[in-house]
């Protein structure tokens, strides 16, 4: 089922990711404040958007979707994160997106998958 | 569980078509076998195919791989290209190269949180450990032990590093510069002011207010005094060896006062001109605040309009302001010495008008008189010269606005004459002359209690002959004088408070209080100042309650004034107008005799 577009260079493109991904997220929680009750779903759905559109692009890819939502607090936050994978064909992107109450990052790494 | 089910399936599905299985499995092994050939590893064939496993919403159906021939072909279809496309494969299956990706980071800064507090609490271990469980909910409650002990190695950390950078000896550079420093300076000032007060202070807690142990108490005796002395402030630096030129009550605060000194002969490091600020309420013996200046002075007052200024006339000329927000000794704010403003002594400065419309007057011994605005004192607003009859200038040597009066106002002058003059209009200047005196005029007063009946026409005036003369400026001649002293009078003044009342002072140290409805021959209270120096000056309270009097030695002293004397009844300004008719009747009579 999975027909990836074989012939093609399969090599990571991180900007085209980043715009999916930032679209996905204005999708999500575009104009809404913090809360609490709904920042689950809002992970949730972040992540899966991401990912469908991310697979709907059918290249050959193992993905990994990580969304954090914080509540603008006062807090500071700092994460950091590094892979061990082939640099030629692998990749990774981080989108940074904020409103007037909270943080969003999603990072999405894509490992080509060994065909 | 979606993948289960159909891994479920799948076997399902396998094991109901046995050929089809076995099958199956040949072509597997067959398709092993190929790749074997082209050197692949065959774990493709094993490959599930992809699925994403989320939470609880499963949406991703058609993610789900399709029973077994698809994938068999995607095998199949893999192996073959792979065939195919041998090229293509090699590479990537052979050497796969791996290596560390650049670090990825994310951060997010804290907000800084300005906060002022002026407490300093160093955090006890215990403290911040029960703040932070405080703080927490009970549904983390799970969540608040780790926090918690995180805090406390916090805390451990800091303790240590505190211990390491507390005690650390500071040069002797180091220390100078701190004891010089702008912010210790204040400090230093505000603190030892406040302490001073508290030290002072002599509360008796054992008071018993029934009056039982009141035995020997001064209450009884004072019961019918008039004049106690209260205060007597003087200080061992600034005061000794001075003259006390000028008085002032604050009208902000009831318990300050200002006192002016000149120059002190023995000491010429000192600075000629010092103003003293004292304070009533508390019993400290050293002054509120401390202002100098270069030469001496002359006349000092509040500044009325403005609770933060005092201002001062000097010897020289010079006006001078001091502000008590700044930590300066000497003045803010000082005129020029021109020709424009004032080149002799200034006796008289005095603050005229109201809130928003005040005027600094000021009128030197040359006659010149000059107004000024508080906020510019770099040049004076207007000036006038006193000159009477087109020639002769007045030398003033003290000066009275009448009450709610900002245009007229009088003088007095060495040759004894009294004058009232204005300020403004077609005919200002000196308008007309009161002689009288035969000796130079020393102090003048306007009448200021208001009341039911308006006597600001009155006022009063002393000089070296010896006497205190009441005057109307409806009529050039005085209408009485008061004749009891012995000596030079120098200041006299009404009570702010009782229409009939007034004080003066004279050369021998005596305070005479005089009260035209008892009695017009004597005073009604009269005391000598210990050591009977020369009385300089004398100022009533805002309040009219008590009395503040400078000698000639540097000294300041407040006289509390006994009720009965001071508090006006309600007739005093009835029966003051009957004293004042008697008193013009007695001068007409006087008059007839004396032309008959």
């Amino acid at each position: 089922m999975e027909e990836f577009n074989s012939g093609e260079e399969v090599v990571f493109n991180p900007d085209e990711i980043s715009v999916s991904v930032k679209e996905c997220v204005e999708g999500v929680i575009g104009g809404t404040d913090y809360n609490q009750s709904k920042v689950n779903q809002w992970t949730a759905s972040i992540v899966e958007h991401s990912l469908t559109h991310l697979v709907k692009q059918g290249r050959p890819f193992k993905y990994i979707v990580n969304c954090t939502i914080m509540q603008k607090s006062g807090a500071g936050l700092h994460t950091a994160n590094s892979c061990y994978w082939d640099t030629a064909t692998d990749g990774s992107c981080t989108v940074r997106w904020e409103n007037r109450t909270m943080y969003c990052v999603v990072s999405v790494f894509a490992v080509a998958v060994a065909l | 569980m979606c993948g289960d089910s159909k891994r479920g399936g799948e076997a399902t599905g396998g094991s109901s078509a046995g050929h089809e299985d076995s099958d199956l499995e040949r072509k597997r092994r067959e398709a092993e076998a190929l790749l074997q050939s082209v050197g692949i590893t065959p774990d493709v064939p094993h490959a599930q195919p992809l699925r994403v496993v989320t939470e609880d919403t499963c949406l991703f159906h058609y993610l789900v791989p399709a029973p077994m021939s698809p994938s068999n072909k995607s095998v199949g279809s893999d192996a073959g290209s792979q065939d195919s496309g041998d090229g293509n494969a090699g590479p990537r299956r052979g050497a796969v190269r791996l290596g560390m990706s650049k670090v990825t980071q994310v951060d997010f800064l804290p907000k800084e949180m300005v906060s002022y507090s002026k407490e300093t609490q160093t955090p006890t271990e215990a403290m911040t450990h029960t703040d932070q469980k405080a703080d927490e909910e009970e549904d983390e409650e799970i969540t608040a032990p780790p926090p918690a002990e995180d805090n406390q190695e916090d805390n451990d950390e800091q303790g240590e590093q505190q211990q390491e950078d507390a005690p650390k000896e500071l040069t002797e550079e180091e220390k100078l510069q701190l004891l010089h420093s702008d912010d210790f300076l204040s400090f230093f000032e505000r603190g030892s002011r406040i302490v001073e007060r508290a030290l002072a202070e002599q509360v008796d807690v054992c008071f018993d207010y029934s009056g039982r142990d009141l035995e020997d108490k001064e209450g009884d005796l004072q019961a019918g005094a008039k004049l106690v002395l209260n205060r007597q402030f003087a200080d061992e630096r600034w005061t000794k060896n001075r003259v006390v030129t000028c008085l002032d009550w604050s009208p902000q605060y009831p318990e300050l006062l200002v006192a002016s000194y000149n120059n002190n002969e023995d000491a010429p490091h000192e600075p000629d001109g010092v103003a003293l600020v004292w304070n009533m309420k508390y019993k400290k013996p050293t002054p509120e605040y401390i202002f100098h200046c270069q030469s001496e002075v002359m006349s000092a007052g509040f500044a009325k309009f403005h609770p933060n200024l005092v201002v001062g006339g000097t010897y020289s000329g010079q006006i001078v302001l001091w502000d008590n927000r700044s930590n300066k000794r000497t003045p803010v704010q000082r005129t020029p010495l021109s020709a424009a403003a004032h080149t002799h002594p200034v006796y008289c400065v005095n603050v005229v008008g109201t809130q928003n419309a005040n005027n600094l007057i000021s009128i030197s011994t040359d006659g010149k008189m000059c107004s000024w605005s508080l906020d510019m004192l770099s040049q004076p607003q207007d000036s006038l010269e006193l000159v009477f009859k087109q020639s002769k200038a007045v030398a003033v040597t003290s000066m009275a606005f009448p009450l709610g009066d900002v245009n007229n106002f009088v003088v007095g002058s060495e040759d004894g004459s009294v004058y009232t003059a204005c300020r403004h209009g077609s005919k200002a200047g000196i308008t007309e002359v009161f002689e009288g005196h035969h000796g130079p005029v020393t102090g003048l007063s306007c009448h200021s209690a208001g009341g039911p009946v308006d006597f600001s026409h009155l006022f009063i005036s002393s000089s070296f002959d010896w006497t205190v003369k009441l005057w109307s400026t409806k009529s050039t001649r005085p209408l009485y004088s008061f004749e009891d002293s012995c000596d030079y009078v120098y200041d006299a003044m009404w009570s702010p408070t009782h229409p009939a009342l007034f004080a003066c002072v004279d050369l021998a140290g005596r305070l005479d209080l005089w009260n035209l409805n008892n009695d017009t021959e004597v005073p009604t209270a009269s005391v000598y100042v210990d050591g009977a120096p020369a009385l300089n000056r004398v100022r009533w309270s805002h309040t009219g309650k008590e009395i503040a009097t400078g000698d000639s030695e540097g000294q300041v002293q407040v006289y509390d004034v006994g009720e009965q004397i001071c508090v006006p009844k309600a007739d005093e300004w009835t029966r003051f107008v009957r004293t004042l008719a008697e008193i013009n009747e007695n001068r007409d009579e006087a008059e007839e005799l004396a032309n008959a």
